[in-house]
């Protein structure tokens, strides 16, 4: 076979999606580094969050306590680990939910009409309200507890996610494969489960990685002014917002935290990244038109 | 020779004379400038007479007068009366007011005006009805007013009315008839030494120098006395955010700032050409009590709690600058007259044996014990999580609860949410604590009340013999402790700071909500 | 296509009409009472609360005050907020202007910088440039506003000096002021607003770059910089001017939280603070002003949509 110059830009693509599986690897390590962490906190230090050492307070960083203490006394690195553990399970059960959620009512909003009509007045309605606005009503009127930050944090993210699963589903149905399956005689459900959701999956996936990273900025600024996690839960958020008057003083206690949630959404948003250009290079039209990571 | 002597004798007298003038001249006040002050809550109206809300007493302390206001030793001292005097019986109180003082209408204030204003802040303000005795108010000349009541009532008058939560300022007669609603004012228009200019909501309060201010003649004491305006304009701004106010003052933005987290006191120390300034006196952390309902509603169950509080670890977690907390077992104040060590063997106990054995006394079973918090309150959550860790330990399952400030305001009132929550306040003066402890406050079904309790406050309200009110007070705390009303768990002393060119040759910045009478620019 | 838009039009209403009683049954089902704002929370009657409640209206049965209030809502009539007493409409024209100057700001920031980087990096694909700019963007859509807006704060106004750290002053007060005060919201604001757009800019521009008509002009002999900003650009626009007016539309709905860090009196701090205060008045009016302006900027992206991509088919 006769060595012909290789065209530019395929080795250009191929060399991208490389690279960009390296991001996609980074934040895969990003990701792993903070779920061992949290799930290790025990070993990695033996102070418990919530204890109080008001003799010991606002200490700066030092061998015996790697983020120095808060105002009461409480070992920050013992915080920000066990922190980890709520963010990554507030966030991680509200995109749950969220997916699950949004994956069923998009699927039905794209392929039948009539559920469409009122599903997309619905996400319509809700998605006009500035985000945080909503999240703090809700907060207000659903009473101060994990359990509601998870439930107003899924109602907030579910339409986008009914958005993308419905655009997909828009697209996908009018195409000649969905005809010759109902040529076939395949059923409405094993249609929509079956064929459409799995070549639906990909922009899904990325946007619920996306749905994610923005599920602990969110409890994080929520928790920030005051209505998220309650406390002493050592939520990140509740950290940072504690450390608030302290910002002069003691900036280690917003420095900590919020480098935490900083590494977390990086390493999420790479994941996205990594995940939208691995899986579909058609699907970067789709996740444009939608809206990318968190907005 | 004898001539130049003389001569050289006169000159050194004239250059000290010469250098005398100009040493004192360097510490005269001057007029003239702007006082940009970072304040660090919005305010909710101007209108003083409605509400106990700060920052009113800061902004519109300047603005309005009151018939008393807090002297030095927060006693109540003469500000629009000239005198005043309760009948033999003590049902009657006359009030002679200062002549020729003017609105900033530039009409004169009489009886009339302060009549109205009066039957008012009676009707519009949360204090009013706490005078429940009050039969009718009367103006028989310009210069005369009296207030007419069913039962005896002592000095403990002059502090309701001028005590500057929710003071019973002065409004022209024209502003009270075209404003009956509370909260909403016709016109801002007072008799203090500044007057309104403009309002822009959540940004601004802009004063302007009152030049027709008619001063007492009096030394200046503190709320009251001579007064006299020395700055050109006066700007309140609204700047929430702790660290931006301090940053502000840092720059030269602010002036003044109030309401200061006490760990910025070492920095402020350092910080160039910045003055920070301890304020007192010490407002007390308390604990506050369903006395109604549920589990806090037995008395052995508070008794446990009181016994297994330390108080030193819990104002620690509140107060996180040593300097600026104080354990003390009083009600009152360190400062205050009527400071007192009855029952202090009941303050601070720190015993979770005695504690366990209440518990047991009270038949507790591990019931859900609620401690409620403002989320938007550092210091009062610090104080709350601190509490709970401790009753915990003592086997209670105490939990924290968080809420903004309005969900909290309802539930505080709600029996069945409401267990613990927790206040501060400063009561110089034990009547001050009758509207808390009279079974009314927060709301019927929760408050407070005890007919010995009651009795004492009647008698606070009717006696005005100092050596005679003391011993009231002792009684109070007493009760306070036997009953387990509150609990007390220490003091706190404020942070407010000012740049160096800002003079305030009265210390009125140390004291009590921020008060600017006398201040002056050095610039 | 006119068809398609008279009836995404028409569906503009019932959107309009669930928002709207979203927005009641929110303040409604909060707990609290206007009450105790005003009066402070010291001790207040039974009697003083029932006479606020009947004064404010809100002692009626919820149906009543709904059916009252909503023809009244839907005409732009608010009434009067319970602080400020002033027309709901009075006071959000008062706030609106902030925040229209602080995201205006932001997004000529944005656009000033995200564009020509995104473009940069399309053309100079998997340099070093293309890499950095992809980090630095994800890093920008990464960090919570908060924490930037404090970290600024300490920067450059604590430790440099070179702004004032927070605070509005109206541009009648001088323009100096006006300005130096809306820096540091002003970048905090656009970092992720610049993030966002640089990855879209240059996405755009990549897959336009690849298209067929670039390659026909690039074969023709023009000059790259017109194959640039003549062919590749102006249709990578469409698709750029989505985010943009979304991002615009979001930050008109006020950064909550950079006017929190900054004390800038805008839209977002007013409903914020009306949520707290339970002032229903301000608060409906302000999400009734963000919803229409959101269903406005929705409505002329959806008929992007269907210019870019006619593929889709909307029944």
């Amino acid at each position: 076979m006769s060595e012909s110059a290789a065209p530019a830009r395929p080795r250009n693509s191929e060399l991208r999606r490389v690279l960009r599986s390296r991001l996609f690897i980074a934040g895969a390590i990003i990701m792993l580094l903070i779920f061992s962490s949290a799930a290790a906190a025990p070993l990695l230090t033996r102070y418990d969050p919530v204890t109080l050492d008001t003799k010991h307070s606002l200490l700066p960083m030092s061998l015996q306590h790697p983020f120095g203490t808060d105002e009461l006394g409480r070992d920050v690195f013992a915080r920000v680990l066990y922190g980890a553990r709520i963010s990554l399970r507030v966030g991680g059960l509200s995109t749950l939910f969220t997916a699950i959620l949004g994956v069923l009512l998009g699927l039905l909003a794209g392929y039948y009409k009539p559920v469409d009509m009122v599903v997309s007045r619905l996400v319509d309605g809700l998605m006009i309200f500035p985000g945080l606005i909503l999240g703090i009503m809700l907060m207000a009127a659903l009473g101060p507890a994990e359990s509601n930050v998870i439930l107003a944090m899924t109602i907030l993210y579910t339409p986008r996610i009914i958005r993308v699963v419905r655009g997909s589903v828009l697209e996908l149905k009018s195409m000649d494969f969905i005809d010759a399956a109902r040529v076939v005689g395949a059923g409405d459900l094993r249609i929509l489960f079956g064929h459409i959701l799995s070549n639906a999956y990909a922009p899904l996936i990325v946007q619920v990685t996306f749905g994610f990273a923005w599920a602990i900025l969110t409890e994080s600024g929520m928790s920030f002014l005051g209505l998220g996690t309650p406390p002493p839960a050592p939520s990140w958020g509740n950290i940072i917002a504690d450390g608030r008057d302290f910002i002069r003083s003691a900036p280690w206690l917003m420095l900590f935290p919020g480098a935490s949630i900083s590494l977390a959404v990086i390493g999420l948003n790479f994941i996205g990244d990594g995940l939208r250009d691995l899986l579909d290079p058609r699907l970067r039209n789709t996740a444009r038109r939608i809206g990318t990571s968190v907005g | 020779m004898h001539s130049s002597l003389k001569r050289t004798i006169g000159l050194v007298a004239l250059l000290c004379l010469v250098a005398a003038a100009g040493l004192y001249a360097a510490d005269a006040p001057k007029k003239g400038g702007t006082l940009n002050v970072g304040l660090h809550i919005p305010l909710a109206t101007l209108d003083w007479q409605s509400t106990v809300s700060h920052p009113l007493p800061h902004v519109m302390g300047n603005v309005f007068e009151g018939l008393s206001a807090f002297g030095k030793d927060f006693t109540a001292v003469p500000e629009l009366a000239e005198s005043w005097q309760a009948s033999a019986d003590g049902k009657v109180w006359t009030f002679k007011l200062r002549k020729g003082v003017l609105f900033h209408n530039l009409k004169e204030m009489t009886s009339t005006d302060v009549k109205a204003s009066v039957a008012r802040w009676l009707k519009v303000g949360p204090k009013g009805p706490g005078l429940t005795t009050l039969d009718r108010l009367d103006a028989p000349d310009k210069y005369t007013f009296k207030m007419y009541f069913k039962e005896p009532i002592g000095q403990s008058l002059l502090l309701t009315l001028g005590s500057d939560e929710n003071k019973c300022v002065i409004y022209p007669k024209e502003v009270c008839d075209a404003s009956p609603k509370g909260g909403t004012l016709s016109a801002v228009i007072g008799t203090g030494p500044y007057k309104f200019t403009e309002y822009k909501e959540d940004q601004y309060v802009k004063l302007t120098r009152f030049d027709k201010y008619v001063p007492r003649a009096d030394a200046p004491d503190y709320q009251s006395g001579k007064k006299v305006p020395y700055l050109n304009q006066i700007i309140f701004w609204i700047v929430p955010e702790s660290s931006t106010r301090v940053a502000g003052l840092e720059s030269g933005d602010y002036d003044v700032i109030t309401d200061i987290p006490d760990t910025e006191y070492d920095n402020l120390k350092e910080a160039d050409g910045v003055v920070p300034i301890k304020n007192g006196p010490g407002i007390l952390l308390y604990m506050m009590f369903n006395h109604k309902t549920g589990p806090t509603s037995n008395i052995y169950i508070r008794k446990a709690i009181q016994a297994a509080l330390d108080i030193d670890e819990v104002v620690a977690a509140g107060v996180p600058n040593p300097d600026f907390r104080v354990l003390d077992p009083s009600f009152y104040p360190p400062e205050s007259a009527y400071n007192t060590a009855v029952r202090s063997e009941l303050f601070n106990q720190s015993n979770i044996e005695r504690a366990k054995q209440y518990l047991q006394k009270a038949g507790y079973a591990d019931e859900l014990i609620t401690y409620q918090v403002i989320a938007t309150a550092p210091r009062n959550v610090r104080v709350g999580v601190a509490v709970v860790e401790q009753l915990k330990k003592a086997g209670i399952n105490a939990e924290v609860r968080n809420y903004d400030l309005q969900t909290w305001v309802t539930k505080r009132r709600d029996p069945n949410s409401l267990m613990i929550y927790s206040s501060e306040g400063y009561w110089i003066d034990p009547s001050l604590y009758e509207p808390e402890f009279t079974g009314t406050f927060p709301s019927k079904e929760v408050a407070f009340s005890d007919p010995m309790v009651d009795k004492v406050f009647k008698g606070l309200a009717q006696e005005s013999d100092p050596q005679k009110r003391f011993k009231l007070g002792e009684q109070l705390q007493n009760q306070f402790f036997e009953k387990v009303a509150t609990i007390n768990l220490g003091y706190a002393y404020r942070l407010v700071a000012r740049r160096d060119y800002v003079m305030d040759p009265e210390g009125n910045l140390a004291l009590g909500n921020l008060t600017l009478n006398n201040v002056w620019l050095n610039k | 296509m006119g068809a398609y838009l008279v009836r995404r039009i028409l569906a503009f209403i019932p959107t309009l009409l669930i928002s709207v009683t979203l927005i009641f049954i929110l303040t409604r089902l909060v707990p609290g009472n206007p009450v105790w704002a005003l009066v402070g929370h010291q001790s207040v009657s039974e009697e003083k609360i029932k006479e606020v409640s009947h004064e404010l209206g809100l002692d009626r049965p919820v149906l009543v005050q709904y059916l009252t209030w909503l023809p009244k809502a839907l005409s732009g009539d608010f009434g009067s907020s319970i602080f400020f007493n002033r027309p709901v409409v009075a006071v959000i024209a008062d706030r609106f202007p902030v925040t229209l100057t602080l995201a205006g700001l932001a997004m000529l920031l944005t656009l000033a910088l995200a564009i020509p980087l995104g473009i940069f990096a399309a053309t100079r694909q998997n340099s070093l440039v293309d890499h950095a700019t992809s980090v630095f963007s994800t890093l920008g859509v990464s960090l919570p506003s908060f924490w930037l807006g404090f970290l600024l704060i300490i920067l450059f106004a604590v430790t440099l000096h070179w702004f004032p750290s927070s605070g509005y002053r109206p541009l009648s007060m001088g323009i100096v002021p006006w300005l130096s005060r809306l820096v540091l919201p002003v970048i905090a604001l656009a970092l992720s607003q610049v993030a966002l757009l640089v990855r879209t800019t240059r996405s755009s521009m990549l897959e336009v770059l690849g298209m067929e008509y670039v390659t026909a002009a690039r074969a023709k002999g023009l000059s790259e910089a017109k194959v640039i900003y003549k062919h590749a650009l102006r249709n990578a626009f469409i698709s750029i001017i989505t985010v943009i007016g979304l991002t615009f539309a979001l930050s008109l709905g006020g950064s909550v939280i950079i006017e929190n860090v900054f004390a800038i009196p805008g839209l977002g701090q007013l409903i914020t603070t009306a949520a707290i205060r339970r002032d229903y008045p301000v608060i409906e009016g302000g999400m009734m002003y963000l919803t229409v302006i959101s269903l406005a900027v929705n409505l002329l992206v959806d008929i992007s949509y269907t210019l870019i991509n006619p593929r889709v088919v909307y029944e």
